[in-house]
């Protein structure tokens, strides 16, 4: 495929993602994982070219992690789970008026964010290529690949870093049971239908919770009352959003989360360092509002850096990001003749045509994202509130997820779909992170194998 | 407005009718199977049966979101929205 006609197909892949994804990222309660991953599967599963997928994968982050913040500003109701933590902020911002201005400041940041994530993080990938390399080769006491120590680490690292960290830690072994005893059952190594199956879990168990008698604590009498906060004309000028010390701490830890969102969780990196620039304003509103730009800026960041430098330099997923949203990359699909889409890849692509594409993708969905955000937030955040039932969204994913894990083992697979979505659930919804689950998933034949 | 003679539940910040998500949930997994059983005669009617595995999950997720579509226009969602 020569350049020109692959940017052509990208321009209109990546502006179909922006468009998607602005909407469904502020729908409350769609998480990132459950609404990327099954749809980016799916696309490779059936043989689409990993370099397209790439671009409306990075489509899809861009904007779903700036619209996601959409309505955490204007209603204080956020869009995906990585805007929980900035609700607090924005509460602190309506309190003084300032909603619109942490609106804007959001948008902005995410942008930069995207910015200096892909000039810092896709160069650092093809300089890395050698250690990934090295990381396929048995070493070690246990002679594991080098990857699997790290993804151990990584699992280790960021169960002590749960909020429940015994749980964490319990979690683990019991869990790389569960898969590898769902293996041997089904008699192949399924990947997708447990993959999918982790994803969807914390939305399957309160839906299944639905259909139990004890649910009387989801009973609603009423539908949900959104209060939307006035917004007047908002200028383009990017530069007229953020002072210079907001561009300043959202680009310097934009870059720093983006390489350590290689092994670490978003969500915690989100957290932490909007937390320490919080902390470290004495006035309320300054440090909320500051923080909230910060964190735009974090989320964008960790999530292009989470998915570049293993897709690109290491070849295995080494981090949440990597194991969970961005997985299906690493996966052994049979539409590539049992090759991952990651190394179909970088067999297919030149060094150069890879960075190319993934520049423009990435910018152009930057561009395209801010210009629609900054301009209709408001009407977009009142017509998906206004228009876009829960029920169909939720029942959209889960029909994917179920047709996926039918694919992948039969009947089997739908049922052990539903038992791992229950187990990751209970795991997730008594503090034990997500991305926890995705690791172990990755790690269980070393895991299990320690075992016996 | 705002009621309804479902039983309503509040799951992820969001109101969802027990009828409205079934009734969504069995269009989109319908239409998400049908598709899905359908693709080997596309294929056979397009001569590309090579293309069974690919072709069977895109019509799927095709059917899922043509579900959504169906879904969407047919339920009404439960949120009132208000300007400050």
């Amino acid at each position: 495929m020569d350049i020109a006609s692959l940017l052509i197909q990208v321009t209109f892949l990546t502006a179909f993602s922006v468009l998607l994804y602005i909407i469904i990222g502020m729908i409350p309660g769609t998480d990132e994982t459950a609404t990327i991953a099954p749809i980016t599967l799916a696309f490779l599963a059936a043989g689409f070219d990993p370099l397209l997928v790439l671009a409306w994968f990075m489509g899809t982050i861009v904007a779903f992690k700036a619209a996601d913040a959409v309505p955490t500003a204007l209603a204080a109701i956020p869009g995906g789970v990585m805007a929980v933590p900035q609700v607090p902020d924005a509460l602190v911002a309506r309190k003084y008026g300032y909603s619109e201005i942490i609106l804007r400041k959001g948008i902005t940041a995410s942008v930069i964010g995207t910015v200096v994530a892909i000039a810092i993080t896709l160069p650092l990938s093809f300089y890395l290529t050698p250690l990934g390399e090295l990381l396929k080769n048995p070493a070690g006491p246990l002679g594991w690949p080098g990857w699997v120590y790290l993804i151990v680490a990584g699992i280790l690292l960021l169960a002590v870093m749960s909020k429940a960290k015994v749980l964490a830690l319990l979690a683990i072994f019991p869990f790389a049971m569960l898969v590898q005893g769902l293996r041997g059952l089904y008699g192949q190594s399924a990947f997708i239908s447990i993959f999918l199956a982790i994803t969807i879990g914390p939305i399957l168990y309160e839906l299944l919770t639905l259909i139990s008698p004890n649910n009387h604590h989801l009973k609603r009498q009423d539908y949900a009352r959104i209060k939307l906060v006035k917004t007047g004309k908002i200028s383009l000028n990017p530069l007229h959003h953020l002072t210079k010390v907001e561009v300043m701490l959202s680009s310097v830890l934009a870059g720093l989360s983006g390489i350590l969102a290689t092994f670490m969780s978003p969500v915690g990196l989100t957290v932490l360092f909007g937390d320490l620039v919080k902390e470290s304003q004495k006035d309320e509103l300054k440090g909320s509002l500051m923080a909230y730009a910060v964190r735009d800026a974090i989320k964008n960041a960790t999530y292009i850096g989470g998915t570049l430098i293993p897709l690109i330099a290491l070849g295995v997923p080494t981090g949440p990001m990597s194991a969970g949203p961005a997985h299906p990359f690493f996966a052994e699909l049979a539409a590539f003749g049992g090759l991952t889409p990651r190394d179909v890849l970088l067999q297919r692509y030149s060094t150069s045509t890879i960075i190319l594409v993934t520049v423009y993708a990435t910018l152009f969905a930057a561009v395209l994202a801010y210009l629609i955000l900054i301009k209709y937030s408001k009407q977009l955040t009142r017509f998906v509130f206004k228009k876009v039932p829960a029920e169909a969204l939720y029942a959209t994913f889960l029909a994917i997820v179920l047709v996926l894990a039918y694919n992948d083992a039969g009947i089997a697979g739908i049922f052990g779909s539903i038992l791992v979505g229950l187990i990751s659930a209970t795991f997730v919804r008594n503090g034990v992170s997500i991305g926890i689950l995705f690791m172990v998933l990755v790690a269980a034949p070393y895991l299990v194998g320690l075992l016996f | 407005m705002g009621k309804t003679s479902q039983n309503l539940y509040e799951i992820f910040g969001e109101v969802i009718a027990e009828h409205d998500f079934l009734k969504a949930f069995l269009i989109t997994s319908g239409l998400a199977f049908l598709m899905y059983f359908s693709a080997p005669k596309i294929v056979s009617m397009l001569g590309r049966e090579d293309l069974l595995n690919a072709l069977r999950v895109t019509l799927s997720a095709l059917g899922a979101f043509f579900g959504f579509i169906v879904s969407t226009s047919i339920i009404e969602p439960k949120r009132i929205v208000e300007g400050e």
